[in-house]
């Protein structure tokens, strides 16, 4: 399994040591920065969601519900949660905050634009870490899913005050503790399932409620909750591998969806002991899973799968009965849309019979109609995939050509007296017909597109690209390597190839590239090298000459005009006020000015405040800059800045333009800022007024 | 129970099939590009990320239901990403 493997390398005994004491920590206090508002804070709560992107809430859009509205919610969601008597206390002295806001701000908190929600993307609540807010859109609030989405958010906080989103603690094959990161499912699974328990209806996140709920009917809804509180899992664990063997609860819980971990834990257990799968199935809770949305309208059977079973001789044995036609129906339904009135008695009653000889060997008589149809009327079947090829394939592949489908009718026209054997070799030479051209114009379509990205690229940046027969034995090359690259796979792996088999081309096109952003290379060295064909070499040459580039780049960027001339590159044209202003300081928010931002003391801090952690100060020797970083070191550092702690800001997301101020004059006092640059920010009077006021 | 059975048939018939595997890759990526994409690109990257589960939920709703989730987990990566705050998008 590679689960576990992956995650070997983080369970040495210490870490997992600090990691036990962190979950045993937080079980029993919240953590140091988590922020408890209260009714009273509708301002600070107003600023907080304008900062994370709903820039236009105000007051008197928010609907704070009053804490006894919520109480009952509230109690019975901490009553899905297990806990130590003195933890009881704790939980009952903080109290989630409970806001409706209207759908649209909601939406836009969670990163969906107007055209998004207008082809039908919704969402219903949010619960952002670190403070007691429940965020519920108005619209859900309005409709009959009001009590559930309440209680689902309130869970969510709960979740992140007791154990955290992030990890959970189970036992290795030795035994030994150890700590994997948490699956998103499973928080969404745990906290659905003890809603949906609590109220005996799914509404959200069926399949993951799904996969939970079978964890209940093996271990037990008590020790689903323990372990939801505390984010040790070990004992869950220990049960169902007792059950399905050991590993299955490492693989059920490591599953990408929730979906996946369903079939998983459900294919381990099923027929063990310890599993009651009638108790299972009449579970009210999988009622109400059952009659949201089925799956899949139409099976997908694989091609090969038609022609790996033995052949059975023809028979004319049929079976009437009415449940028999009817499952006959819903399969034909299923495999062949399109065609299933062009079914004869006959041709039914064949199928019927080739259908249950094959269920011995499949056991899904869906899948049994899919083999026996083509071996009673391969014409027919090979109707469907050509009617299945120009609704899939054709806007991607073309559609098939007039030769092309008469070739594939003639090799499977009915003639009379034709045994069962013989049409399905007739059918599987006439899908031999069909992967041929599917494979070859998959192919095609590949190759083009890598032609596409190369040339596109290099027309965007005005270099010349190679002729397009080197492009598509460039994209060969790629599509040996692996045959299953998907599109977007290919265009990166194409743009990298690219790079390596013409550093030179690629390089001038990033050259060119830079340039047009303002920022003009320093030295380019290209060595004469143009005829370097060695992806290896290619690659070194590349890298070479983009660490000159990039190095160039920001001695322009964070250099001065006059270093800029000094070092005999173009400076940043004055013209263009913005420009000019983004000469002080670094590329990030350069690239941000190039969208048109006028860059005003206001604006930095609503940069600061929107997206930055660190403000980092630097005089390289007679001309001072500011650069702006994400929070961390290792973008600064990585790009040589030095971090002078003096001045560099709190990572505190809620600084005001006050602290702003106070920490540039600071800055200016310690002789990291000039007033020149001050003044090129446009807060000059600002700080010069906190001068003389000190 | 037929209902359960024919929903566990029906569920793995999906769980096989090429359109679901092609969408678990890309949906794989996604999430690997929330993680990765610069700060700046936030933007253009999460309009084609919603476009494309937009017209998954369109054209292949069956879907979209399983990788729902996920969906609402790389949103609340990047709200991660832009804010420094974790979050739990429902």
């Amino acid at each position: 399994m590679i689960f576990p493997l992956i995650f070997q390398l983080a369970t040495q005994a210490d870490q997992t040591a600090a990691d036990i004491a962190d979950f045993r920590a937080r079980f029993n206090v919240p953590p140091p920065n988590f922020r408890f508002y209260d009714q009273n804070d509708l301002r600070s709560i107003v600023q907080y969601l304008r900062r994370r992107g709903a820039s236009d809430i105000s007051a008197s859009e928010i609907r704070i519900l009053p804490a006894q509205a919520v109480a009952a919610s509230r109690l019975a969601v901490r009553g899905s949660f297990t806990l130590p008597h003195d933890s009881v206390r704790l939980l009952d002295s903080v109290q989630p905050l409970v806001l409706v806001i209207p759908q649209r701000h909601l939406n836009r908190l969670n990163q969906l634009s107007d055209q998004d929600t207008q082809l039908g993307m919704t969402t219903r609540g949010l619960h952002l870490s670190n403070n007691n807010l429940c965020l519920l859109g108005a619209d859900d609030y309005a409709s009959s899913a009001r009590v559930h989405l309440e209680r689902h958010e309130i869970g969510h906080f709960y979740d992140d005050l007791l154990s955290g989103d992030s990890r959970l603690l189970i036992t290795d094959i030795y035994g030994a503790d150890y700590v994997i990161p948490k699956r998103s499912w499973v928080t969404e699974g745990l906290n659905e399932w003890g809603t949906a328990r609590a109220l005996n209806e799914v509404r959200y996140y069926k399949y993951e409620t799904l996969a939970i709920t079978l964890l209940e009917h093996l271990v037990g809804a008590a020790s689903i909750r323990s372990a939801r509180t505390t984010g040790d899992f070990r004992e869950v664990q220990g049960l169902v591998d007792r059950i399905g063997g050991v590993g299955l609860f490492e693989q059920f819980i490591g599953s990408e969806n929730g979906a996946e971990a369903y079939l998983t834990l459900r294919r381990g257990v099923l027929g063990r002991s310890g599993f009651n799968s009638v108790a299972f199935e009449n579970d009210p809770l999988v009622a109400s899973l059952l009659t949201m949305n089925q799956p899949l309208a139409r099976p997908l059977v694989p091609h090969r799968s038609r022609f790996e079973y033995t052949d059975v001789a023809q028979e004319s044995e049929s079976i009437e009965t009415e449940s028999a036609q009817h499952a006959l129906d819903e399969a034909l339904g299923s495999y062949a849309p399109s065609l299933r009135n062009q079914f004869t008695p006959s041709d039914r009653s064949r199928i019927l019979t080739q259908a249950n000889r094959e269920m011995t060997q499949l056991g899904d008589f869906v899948l049994a109609v899919a083999v026996a149809l083509p071996k009673i009327r391969p014409d027919l079947a090979i109707e469907q995939e050509i009617l299945d090829w120009s609704s899939e394939d054709a806007p991607l592949l073309g559609p098939l050509s007039a030769s092309e489908l008469s070739r594939l009718r003639d090799l499977v026209r009915l003639t009379p007296n034709v045994t069962v054997s013989q049409n399905n070799a007739r059918y599987e030479q006439a899908m031999e017909v069909v992967l041929n051209i599917r494979t070859r114009r998959t192919e095609d379509l590949r190759l083009t597109h890598v032609s596409n990205v190369i040339s596109g690229y290099c027309n965007q940046n005005q270099v010349e690209p190679p002729p397009q027969a080197e492009l598509r034995s460039l994209g060969r090359r790629l599509l040996e390597r692996d045959h299953n690259l998907t599109l977007d796979e290919l265009t990166d792996l194409s743009l990298e190839e690219f790079r390596f088999t013409y550093p030179v081309l690629a390089i001038t096109a990033e050259s060119n590239r830079f340039a047009r952003n303002g920022i003009f290379a320093t030295t380019v060295i290209l060595d004469g090298e143009e005829l370097v064909r060695d992806p290896r070499r290619g690659r070194q040459i590349y890298e070479r000459e983009m660490a000159h580039l990039t190095g160039g780049a920001r001695s322009v960027i964070c250099g001065s005009r006059e270093s800029a001339q000094l070092n005999n590159v173009n400076p940043i044209p004055s013209s263009n006020a913005p420009l000019y202003c983004a000469e002080l300081i670094g590329s990030s928010i350069y690239a941000r000015l190039l969208g048109g931002d006028v860059l005003t003391a206001q604006n930095l801090i609503v940069y600061y405040q929107r997206d930055l952690r660190a403000i980092v100060v630097e005089r390289p020797s007679d001309h001072a800059s500011v650069a702006f970083f994400e929070e961390g070191n290792q973008i600064s550092e990585a790009r040589g800045f030095r971090n002078l702690p003096l001045i560099r800001g709190q990572s505190n997301p809620a600084i005001t333009s006050d602290e702003m101020l106070d920490l540039l004059t600071n800055a200016y006092r310690l002789g990291f800022i000039s007033d020149l640059a001050l003044r090129r920010l446009q807060i000059w009077d600002n700080i010069s007024v906190r001068l003389g006021r000190n | 129970m037929v209902g359960l059975d024919r929903f566990n048939r029906n569920l793995e018939t999906l769980l096989t099939s090429n359109d679901y595997l092609s969408a678990k890759v890309k949906v794989r990526n996604l999430k690997d590009q929330a993680q990765k994409t610069s700060v700046f690109s936030i933007g253009s990257f999460t309009t084609d990320m919603n476009s494309y589960f937009s017209s998954l939920k369109k054209n292949r709703p069956d879907l979209y239901e399983i990788f729902e989730q996920a969906h609402r987990e790389i949103i609340g990566i990047l709200i991660r990403r832009k804010t420094g705050t974790g979050a739990v998008v429902d």
